[in-house]
């Protein structure tokens, strides 16, 4: 160990390299996962805030709100309904924006406690959507099929679905507006608990995943997170088996005066383990750097378990790879590395 | 102290030691000279128990070499035997005192290195990685570390061969005594005619074959 830790401080320079490479490396991975945590919390944020366990939707649905139409005489018991669908919402200088209607009931804990206070016609935006598109509380905004116009008299943070923002409304409103379309339907029947019935149920998770372009998004990135993975551990692990063929002669030597196999590789073991664990730190602390420096509207979350859980598998795949070269060095002939059998 | 009897070696086809016996005893510095090729390196590694023989037998007191394991022979080199090389081949990112320390305590000793270091007029240099001794100094710190665990069996693959005429004086000196006051079995490898001078038997090798020189 001593010997290990000793060519790491004196050799610094050799590793300093290496703990650059491994840094990037580490750091493209926490970006990777930083940018798919946020997509994955963007898509569904509004479904993520709401305080449901269990979610009743037609069985025709697929697990996808927007695609759910529902009776209310089919609502079961110590159930609230939820109204979704998209909406082309058009601003009093005639841009078009889409985004995606949520109504509950005004009087129940579901939706943000701003809905309370809704009167018909009144609608909350998702607030960055409003800081984005120049809308303001007291604005009118008006859904281009129906016509029909919308006050906005509030805000709500993290309102996006399938990263669309959102736009909150009591059943109320929701009834009037799909009156306009000729249509008297709900999207789903939510509840705290589990709900006793013959339509389709989903776990708050499972409506997350259906999400639309949710799944198709996450398994991009997690094929780029797999990858990245991959091909670091295979770098460092060449890096680290280039660095032991270096001085496999320098080895030999050790071997030939009766060193062990042990206590040399104890020390290549704490190298690898103390260059990632490093490089590892010092990556995660740019990635919570670049976090907090990336606009809000940059879908970015720096999550510290899934950080710590590819940190962890990193230095694993490290110190695995680090463990090939020992193959060699046990195998190692003395008489082979220090060569001179010529004389 | 350390007998070859009749030992062979070949690589492949080509027989580089052949019919090879002879006996070293303690206290005694043996000079081993003979042309490039010769088969100085291959004996010196068999003695080293770097390699083990295609024939014949080596006994080392009552033990015959062929019988022990990997790590008995790993135990007789770290504790038994004591290496030089031509280039000192220290670990570059250790001081002198800490190649010192590194041999002895994987024998499970303690040491003061720097005391060690004194007897070769190296206390001073003690705390220096090897970029920055000389290269008299470097090999001297290779004879301290090769001497640390107080081996009966030295063996020194040209030592002297990238020093001047006044360190190669000096290592042999250390040699000499090694041998003389401490009752080592020293076998040298030398180019230079002028070391054999501390030598106290001369032993000629020639395609493989070795002959005794008075």
């Amino acid at each position: 160990m001593k010997m290990g830790w000793r060519e790491l401080i004196r050799m610094r320079q050799r590793f300093f390299l290496m703990a650059i490479v491994t840094t990037l490396i580490v750091l493209l991975i926490l970006m990777i996962s930083g940018l798919a945590d946020g997509l994955a919390y963007d898509n569904g944020a509004v479904v993520r805030n709401l305080p449901i366990e269990q979610v009743a939707l037609s069985k025709d649905a697929e697990g996808q709100l927007t695609r759910s139409f529902l009776e209310r005489t089919d609502q079961p018991a110590a159930t609230e309904a939820l109204g979704v669908q998209n909406m082309v919402l058009e601003k009093k200088n005639g841009t078009k924006d889409d985004v995606t209607v949520f109504a509950s009931p005004g009087d129940t804990r579901y939706g943000p406690r701003q809905l309370a206070d809704l009167k018909d016609g009144q609608v909350l935006v998702d607030q960055q959507y409003a800081e984005q598109s120049g809308t303001k509380v007291g604005d009118s905004v008006t859904d281009f099929r129906t016509k029909q116009t919308f006050e906005i008299v509030g805000t709500v943070n993290d309102g996006r679905y399938s990263h669309a923002p959102v736009v909150w409304m009591t059943l109320s409103t929701w009834d009037d507006w799909q009156q306009q379309m000729g249509t008297d339907y709900v999207s789903a029947f939510i509840s705290q608990e589990s709900i006793k019935t013959k339509l389709a149920t989903y776990t708050k998770q499972q409506i997350v995943e259906q999400v639309p372009g949710y799944a198709a998004e996450q398994n991009s990135f997690q094929m780029m997170r797999l990858a990245l993975i991959v091909i670091g551990s295979l770098i460092l692990t060449a890096f680290f088996y280039i660095l032991t063929m270096q001085k496999m002669k320098q080895l030999g030597i050790l071997k030939a005066i009766g060193i062990r196999t042990r206590t040399i590789g104890q020390g290549l073991v704490l190298q690898v383990f103390l260059l990632t664990v490093v490089s590892f730190s010092v990556s995660l602390l740019l990635t919570w750097t670049v976090g907090q420096l990336l606009p809000d509207d940059l879908p970015f979350r720096f999550e510290w378990t899934t950080s710590l859980l590819y940190g962890g598998l990193i230095i694993v795949t490290a110190l695995l790879g680090g463990l090939i070269p020992l193959r060699a060095l046990k195998k190692l002939e003395p008489a082979d590395a220090m060569g001179g059998m010529t004389g | 102290m350390i007998k070859l009897m009749e030992v062979e070696q070949t690589y492949g086809a080509m027989k580089v030691l052949q019919h090879v016996s002879f006996e070293a005893k303690e206290g005694e510095l043996i000079a081993l000279v003979g042309p490039s090729g010769s088969g100085k390196s291959t004996l010196l590694q068999l003695l080293g128990l770097l390699q083990t023989p295609s024939g014949g037998k080596i006994q080392f007191d009552d033990i015959l070499l062929q019988d022990t394991s990997d790590e008995q022979r790993r135990q007789m080199r770290l504790l038994e035997i004591g290496f030089i090389f031509q280039e000192s081949h220290l670990v570059p990112f250790l001081t002198a005192a800490e190649q010192l320390e590194l041999v002895a305590e994987e024998a499970g000793h303690t040491i003061d290195a720097a005391a060690h270091l004194e007897v070769f007029g190296l206390r001073d240099r003690a705390d220096h990685l090897p970029q920055a001794l000389s290269g008299g100094e470097r090999q001297r710190v290779a004879i301290a570390r090769a001497l640390v665990n107080d081996p009966r069996l030295v063996l020194a693959d040209e030592p002297t061969a990238s020093l001047d005429y006044t360190n190669a004086r000096q290592v042999m000196e250390l040699l000499q005594r090694q041998a003389h006051e401490h009752g080592k079995t020293v076998i040298v490898i030398t180019h230079d005619e002028r070391m054999l001078t501390y030598c106290d038997r001369v032993l000629r090798m020639e395609d493989g074959q070795i002959q005794e020189i008075n």
